[in-house]
């Protein structure tokens, strides 16, 4: 299926990516995690507003060693988007707590500010290695 | 910047501290009605004293439960002295006018608790102004909600209210027990959320708490008496 052309710089939405931190009795999977946002915005910001935010959680940032991840939305939706997230109290079934480190303009910014890269030209493998 | 958080009702203080520490406040509020002087072991008691500068400040308070004026008012004249924070708990449209006339009390907890209404009206957000009580936002009363909407609406509107008569409003988690927590800024973001500009909400978690503190503190110790300051003494 052939995509359509990347748009250009002015006519893009602009995003921010909120880097967050799980503070729960276990570990948490991704699928769990991922599944209780979602409940979490539908039901706090509703249908509407949740597609004007433009939800999207970016699956190969999440690390399950550290429990950090990221989350992108649009820029002027990032408060909203923060109190869905505060609402969340259990992900499948473990009491848990989900504390937002910072939010960046870039995801290499996220890597380097919050996410303890240094060097991002082997971001992929050093991520396997730590697992 | 100092994050306090001003409404925390639990019995295990050691879980709450820990908690807070890995949250980021830099100070929390304790009820002094549940701990027991016996009951308190060395470390605690290290963390009450607060002249030594550890991580994570104490708070004393007291929440006052009351049923009628008479009640109120023996109970804010015996701890006054005492204690750093008087919060009076509220839900009671007599007891919450009573709290906002009151110069005694610090803040008023969930002025909505198990109404129908906001439980606030203007004239009570006026004297609140005046005499310098602060409206408290539950998160817990949110959290734990069953019609959620029907809470924040009444929110909205106590918020709206303050915003016109310039009354302080603190956000607080309300917590029972650790995991009804949550960092400072997520808090601001509910204020954010129910119609606050974004600087007032992070003042609601931070500066407005930290100067309701500081000012009783001098309070106990003497340096204020009425509306005079003690700067220097000759």
């Amino acid at each position: 299926m052939e995509k359509p052309k990347i748009l250009p710089p002015t006519l893009r939405e602009k995003h921010r990516y909120i880097v967050f931190e799980i503070i729960s009795e276990e570990p948490i999977e991704y699928k769990d995690f991922s599944k209780s946002v979602w409940l979490a915005c539908l039901s706090f910001l509703g249908e509407l507003k949740t597609s004007e935010s433009e939800v999207k959680i970016i699956r190969n940032l999440f690390n399950p060693r550290t429990q950090q991840g990221v989350i992108r939305c649009r820029n002027d939706a990032t408060e909203h988007v923060r109190a869905a997230l505060s609402l969340i109290t259990k992900i499948g079934e473990k009491n848990a707590i989900i504390k937002v480190l910072g939010i960046t303009g870039t995801i290499s910014s996220a890597k380097r500010k919050y996410l303890g890269f240094t060097d991002l030209s082997n971001f992929e493998t050093s991520l396997k290695e730590g697992e | 910047m100092k994050y306090y958080d001003l409404h925390i009702d639990s019995e295990k203080l050691e879980e709450i501290i820990e908690m807070a520490k890995l949250l980021g406040f830099s100070g929390i509020f304790v009820n002094v009605q549940n701990i027991e002087e016996r009951r308190l072991n060395e470390n605690l008691k290290q963390f009450l004293s607060p002249e030594k500068n550890n991580e994570i400040e104490l708070i004393r308070g007291v929440i006052i439960k009351a049923k009628n004026k008479e009640e109120l008012k023996a109970q804010i004249e015996k701890y006054r002295r005492k204690v750093e924070i008087i919060a009076v708990y509220g839900g009671d449209y007599e007891i919450n006018r009573l709290a906002c006339e009151d110069n005694r009390v610090d803040i008023l907890y969930h002025p909505e608790l198990g109404r129908n209404d906001s439980g606030l009206d203007h004239i009570c957000i006026k004297s609140a102004a005046e005499n310098n009580v602060a409206i408290e936002i539950n998160f817990n009363e949110i959290l734990k909600s069953k019609n959620r909407a029907k809470i924040l609406s009444f929110m909205r509107k106590n918020i709206k209210l303050c915003k016109k008569y310039e009354a302080k409003i603190i956000i607080t988690s309300g917590a029972t027990e650790k995991w009804e927590m949550r960092a400072p800024r997520e808090l601001a973001s509910i204020g954010y959320v129910l119609g606050l500009d974004l600087k007032d909400a992070i003042d609601a978690v931070s500066i407005n708490p930290e100067t309701k503190i500081n000012e009783n503190r001098e309070k106990l110790k003497g340096n204020i008496i009425g509306n005079v300051r003690i700067v220097e003494e000759f």
